[in-house]
């Protein structure tokens, strides 16, 4: 049985995590959905997750404050933002800060796998599918 | 009073002098965060050009129609606020959107360094050598997204009417020198630069409504407006909307008249297998943008099962959608699994860039594709190649070269291969061989004609022309032809140079 990717996908539209967790599990990837950071970051302090999915715009905390939260914890892990409100200054900040890559919205679910097959790829991890399986 | 529009970079003061004054001259505010949060409420999702500006330059004039969208959402936003007031506007070169309005004032506001680094430090919370790379990077985006938006270098101050430098004027003191400048006669309105203001607006409105209503959303219309009426034209696959178009924009403020008519200039391009990367897509695209000319794609596979031409529709344009929280649908499970998309892929790349004048697909015979050629469409140029691709090389050419002649006793348009559009696109080496060869010899001549011009004289009309009168017939007989000859080519080259068609 091949080896699966641990994903964190955090985004307060709960929509966000209900179509991405199907279209993610099914390349290979082990998908825990978060609607809020609080809990989100609690569970990132009790596990290192290989992949981090976040949103900016957040009430509490937002996107960056996870980022730098989760670089601080665990350096290896791989965040990849997500949102609707990109700018070049909000996106050159996530990248100063480690942040893996930037996904501006609307995007398909595909163009997000392509990024996590790349972070996987740079953990050397093997067992990621680009494409969907049967 | 004037619309004053500072222009600045990030964290470098420029907001807050905007801002100042603003309070100073009482007049209202507005930023760019505004009016990108105008267009996003609208569904325009302006975060996707300005990611593509940091991730993908490649991928830019694929975000040609969101851009166009921006901008109208932008100028509509800003006339709108200006016309209920004065105004002062703080973005990355917003004066671009208003080009012909005379009351405008354009400042571009130069920031102190150290300050601005220590800005960066302080609220973004990075180590020096971070903000540096932070301010070097954004500093770069924002001058690609001046120059891809505006198609102007930010850095050129020709542009401005006045540059402020914070290294050693405060605030306070910059904001106080603008609002005497704000109050020259200069810079005030007048029914002319009032008359283009309300141009721009309605212009700006009608793409606007185009853009967002179901009907029109995805068709390729060009929007211009002159003294109150509005022309909007249309590619011929989209003959269907024209009836559409004045219910759209029917109560439109300010629109005196709507005119709908489709365009004549049209590309058509047949091929087998279309790749969007590929150096024919690039030529074909490059052609259709100096031409404002729409391509239509006509895939045919020579000699396959025959049957009807089949249209073959593309995804609209990005657009935010309620009830989707920014995720799309998945690709066809086909389609993510690495089926061939490329001519789906061209035909999107496309229309992005505004240029689709549709796509289908067609196999069978030459009537077969004869048959999908429409006639009520204005081609101008018909582009074919990369044809019988289960055929040899030699073979290929050949077949393809029949076929070109076919269409040729069937479509009332040039026809042309791939190679020939690039020859007649750019200048080859030999080309230029020849141009500088024609150059010389034009040179040559002259200064043959002026270095004799007593013998010339005597030829064509003295003691030489008594005794021999024919000899300066022969004589003109022979120049004429080769000095036009000659200044032809030249011509031709440096149009071609020029990318004058």
């Amino acid at each position: 049985m091949s080896e699966r990717l641990s994903v964190l996908v955090l985004d307060d539209e709960p929509i966000v995590g209900r179509r991405l967790a199907p279209a993610l599990a099914k390349v290979g990837c082990d998908v825990e959905v978060f609607e809020a950071p609080v809990p989100a970051l609690k569970r990132i302090q009790e596990k290192e997750f290989q992949i981090v999915v976040t949103d900016i715009r957040m009430e509490d905390v937002d996107g960056i404050e996870v980022l730098e939260k989760v670089m601080a914890l665990h350096p290896r892990t791989k965040v990849i933002m997500i949102t609707g409100y990109a700018t070049v200054e909000v996106a050159r900040e996530a990248l100063a800060k480690g942040a893996f890559d930037f996904i501006a919205k609307p995007f398909k679910p595909q163009e997000l796998r392509d990024v996590i097959a790349r972070a996987a790829e740079s953990l050397g991890f093997k067992g990621i599918h680009e494409t969907p399986v049967e | 009073m004037p619309i004053v529009f500072v222009s600045g970079v990030p964290f470098g003061g420029g907001e807050r002098l905007a801002k100042e004054l603003a309070r100073k001259l009482g007049y209202a505010f507005l930023d760019r965060e505004e009016v990108v949060a105008r267009a996003n409420e609208s569904g325009i999702p302006v975060g996707k050009l300005e990611v593509a500006l940091v991730k993908k330059p490649a991928v830019q004039e694929r975000m040609v129609r969101l851009r166009d969208r921006y901008l109208a959402v932008a100028t509509a936003t800003i006339c709108e606020k200006a016309a209920a007031g004065n105004l002062v506007y703080y973005g990355r070169a917003g004066h671009h959107l208003l080009p012909g309005v005379g009351h405008v004032l354009r400042v571009r506001v130069v920031p102190e360094p150290a300050r601005r680094l220590e800005t960066v430090m302080e609220r973004l919370r990075l180590p020096r050598e971070k903000a540096e790379k932070f301010i070097r990077d954004v500093d770069e985006d924002i001058r690609a997204w001046v120059r891809f938006v505006h198609d102007v270098d930010m850095e050129d101050l020709q542009k401005y009417d006045l540059v402020i430098n914070l290294e050693k004027l405060s605030l306070e003191n910059a904001a106080a020198a603008l609002c005497s400048i704000a109050e020259l006669p200069d810079f005030r309105p007048t029914p002319a630069s009032q008359a283009a203001m309300q141009e721009r607006l309605l212009r700006a409105r009608a793409r606007i409504r185009l853009a967002l209503d179901e009907r029109t959303a995805d068709a390729d219309l060009t929007v211009r407006s002159s003294e109150g009426v509005l022309t909007i034209t249309y590619v011929p696959r989209q003959a269907q909307l024209a009836p559409l178009i004045p219910d759209v924009l029917g109560d439109l403020p300010g629109c005196r008249e709507i005119r709908c008519t489709m365009a004549s200039t049209n590309i058509l391009w047949i091929q087998e297998a279309f790749r969007p990367d590929s150096g024919t897509y690039r030529e074909v695209n490059e052609l259709a943008r100096r031409w404002g000319a729409a391509v239509e794609l006509l895939q045919y596979r020579a000699g396959g099962e025959e049957g009807e031409a089949v249209p073959v529709e593309v995804a609209p344009a990005a657009a935010l959608k309620a009830g989707t929280g920014g995720v799309e649908d998945d690709l066809p499970e086909a389609a993510a699994g690495g089926a061939d998309r490329s001519f789906e892929r061209t035909l999107e790349a496309l229309v992005q860039e505004g240029r689709s004048g549709g796509g289908h697909t067609v196999a069978g015979g030459r009537d077969r594709l004869v048959g999908a050629i429409s006639r009520s469409v204005p081609y101008s140029l018909v582009v074919v190649d990369n044809l019988f691709l289960d055929k040899s090389p030699a073979a290929r050419t050949r077949m393809t070269r029949e076929l070109a002649m076919f269409l040729t006793d069937h479509v009332k348009a040039p026809i042309l291969s791939t190679a020939d559009l690039s020859s007649k696109l750019h200048l080859g080496r030999g080309e230029v061989l020849k141009a500088f060869a024609a150059g010389a010899l034009v040179v040559l001549l002259y200064c043959a004609i002026f270095l004799r011009q007593e013998g010339l004289l005597n030829v064509l009309g003295g003691e030489a022309h008594k005794a021999a009168p024919w000899v300066a017939s022969v004589l003109v007989a022979l120049l004429a032809p080769v000095v036009s000859v000659l200044y032809g080519n030249l011509l031709a080259s440096a149009m071609k140079w020029l990318k004058m068609d």
